[in-house]
Order: structure tokens, then sequence, then C-alpha cells
């Protein structure tokens, strides 16, 4: 049987397979740590303090706006882009893409994605 | 809540030898300082009634505030500085945080109390005066611990951020 852990990095690998725009992405938790880290770099752990801070502070303004459930951020750079999914409360993913990226298709696939961790976290 | 802060409490108590060194100490210092009490709780409110901003806040209640620090100092000196003390001192700190009183204040009006101690103790037994601003500064400690748990709780609600992620976020600053 599959740890959760593997189960995870699972769900992770086929996302970054599904397509070529997604740079890294990982998995943190609402403290701040790093569930899962396939981002590349060494920044793991401030990405994910950030990370759990911009959906934390995503999810305040949603609700203070009344503009529903909170589902993800989307941040544009220059040079790429960081999304953000909320994963029920009880943690988030993270992805950075490409610059000029499918967002469709990043979309689509990292709902499934979503979904899937729902079920697994 | 007050987790933060009572850790501090032991921790500073553990580094100085507190329970071991000051406690015993302090009894014998409470007729001492109380014979002084009166003296030093008006010149405490009247410091406080002369700023505009404390004069405000303290207008009206000044003999009922006299009344609560005279308990308060017969308290530094009752000789038992575990649980129940550290609980009540931790409500008055968050009796100011309620009121709103800016922590500038308090740690101004403890370097009064240290003052007003040293003059009183200065004549006595140097361990007198260090078992005196030990506790003083214990009482600051727990105060203060106050406001700051309570900013990092406000902050925490207005942010949606846990407070262990906001100090996970500070330990990169
Ligand atoms: C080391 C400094 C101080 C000590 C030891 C002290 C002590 C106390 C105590 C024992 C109480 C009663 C608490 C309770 O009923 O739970 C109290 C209440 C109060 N103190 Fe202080 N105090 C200090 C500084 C100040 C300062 C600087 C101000 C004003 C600028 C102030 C204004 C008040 C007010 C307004 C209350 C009543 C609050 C309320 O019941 O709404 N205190 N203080």
């Amino acid at each position: 049987m599959a740890t959760k852990q593997e189960k995870i990095n699972a769900i992770l690998n086929d996302l970054k397979m599904a397509t070529a725009d997604i740079q890294g992405l990982g998995v943190i938790s609402p403290d701040g740590m790093m569930i899962a880290d396939q981002l590349g770099g060494n920044q793991g752990d401030a990405t994910a303090a950030m990370g759990a801070a911009l959906g934390s502070l995503a999810k305040r303004v949603t609700t203070t706006l009344k503009v529903g459930e909170f589902q993800e951020v989307n941040i544009r750079g220059s040079n790429a882009g960081i999304l953000l999914f909320d994963i029920e409360g009880r943690a988030a993913l993270i992805l950075t893409v490409s610059k000029g990226a499918n967002l469709g298709l990043v979309f689509l696939e990292a709902r499934q994605a979503q979904e899937q961790l729902a079920q697994t976290i | 809540m007050a987790q933060a802060t009572k850790e501090s409490f032991e921790k500073a108590k553990a580094f100085n030898k507190f329970d071991e060194i000051y406690a015993p100490v302090l009894p014998g210092l409470k007729d001492i300082v109380m014979k002084h009490q009166d003296a030093i709780t008006d010149a405490f409110y009247g410091a406080l009634s002369n700023d505009p901003i404390a004069a405000k806040i303290v207008a009206g209640r000044v003999d009922q505030l006299k009344a609560t620090h005279k308990v308060w100092m017969e308290e530094l000196f009752n000789g038992t500085y575990g649980d129940a003390y550290f609980d009540r001192r931790y409500k008055i700190g968050e009796t100011h945080v309620k009121a709103k009183i800016a922590p500038y204040f308090v740690e101004v009006i403890t370097s009064f109390l240290r003052r007003a101690f040293a003059e009183i103790l200065i004549k006595e037994d140097p361990a007198a005066l260090q078992a005196a601003l030990a506790i003083l500064d214990l009482d600051a400690l727990i105060i203060v611990g106050a406001y700051h748990e309570d900013r990092m709780r406000r902050m925490s609600e207005v942010t949606g951020m846990n407070q262990k992620l906001l100090e996970t976020l500070m330990s990169f600053g």
C-alpha cells in the first residue's frame, strides 16, 4: 500500500507530466510547512511560508468581500506565473508556470489534482 | 493564549534562579515597601495625570485605581510566584490591553516603579533591592507579554494566518 506521501507525490508527478507549462509544484500546509516539494531550487521553506500566507490572506479577502468560496490565487510575473489552489483549508497546491502558459489547460489539470489531493490529505 | 508568555515567565525565572535567590527575600521587604506605598501610588498616578493622554485614561477613577494598585503592590511581596501568580498578573496585562493603554505607558511606569523601589531599598542589603527589581521585571514581562500576544492574535485574525505561520514568516525576516 502506498503511503500518503507517495500518493501526494504521484499526484504531483502526474500533474507535472500533463503540460510542459508547469515548471515546479508543491503542496504546503496552513502552518507554512512543505508537505511535498517539486518546486526545484532551494527556496522551499520560504516558498511554503509565503505560499501559506498568500492562501490565508486570499481566503480572508474572499470572505471579507463576500465573493463566495476561495478557490485560487493567480499571480503573473514578467518572467513566469504562480498559481495557488486551496485544498479544503487543510493544505494548498502551489505551481509555477512558464510565461505565456496555456492557463486553460493548466487550470483544468490543476483542478483535477486539487480534487485528488483533497481526497488524499 | 498566555502560553508563550507563560513559557517566557518560567524561562526568565529559571535563568535568574528567581525562586531560589529572590523569592525567599521578598516577603521580608513587604513592610518596608508598604510603608511607602501611599506615596509611591500617589506619585504614580500624579505622573500619569500629568501626561495628557494618560490623564484622560485614568480620569474619574483614580481612587479606585489606587486601591487596586495597593493590592498589586502587596502581592509582589507574597513570596509565591507560581501559576496563580502568573494568571493574576496576566489578567492585569489583559485589562490594560482591553483598556487600549499603549504598552509604552506600562514600560515608563515600570521604570518609575524601579526608581521608587530603589530609593527605598538602597539603604537595605543589596539583596533586597535586587529581589524587588527582579519581581518588577517579571511583572513587566508578563504585562508586556499580554500585549504581544494580543497583537499576534489580532494579526492572525485580520490576515487569516495562524500564529505558527506568522512566527515562521518572521523567521525569514
Ligand atoms: C506597571 C504598571 C501598572 C500596574 C502594575 C498597574 C496595575 C493595575 C491593576 C492591578 C489594575 C486592576 C486590574 C484588574 O482589575 O484586572 C489596573 C487597572 C487599570 N490600570 Fe493599571 N497598572 C499599570 C499601569 C497603568 C498605566 C500606565 C495606566 C494608564 C496610562 C493604567 C491604567 C489603568 C486603568 C484605566 C485600569 C482599569 C481598566 C479597566 O478596568 O477597564 N495602568 N492597573
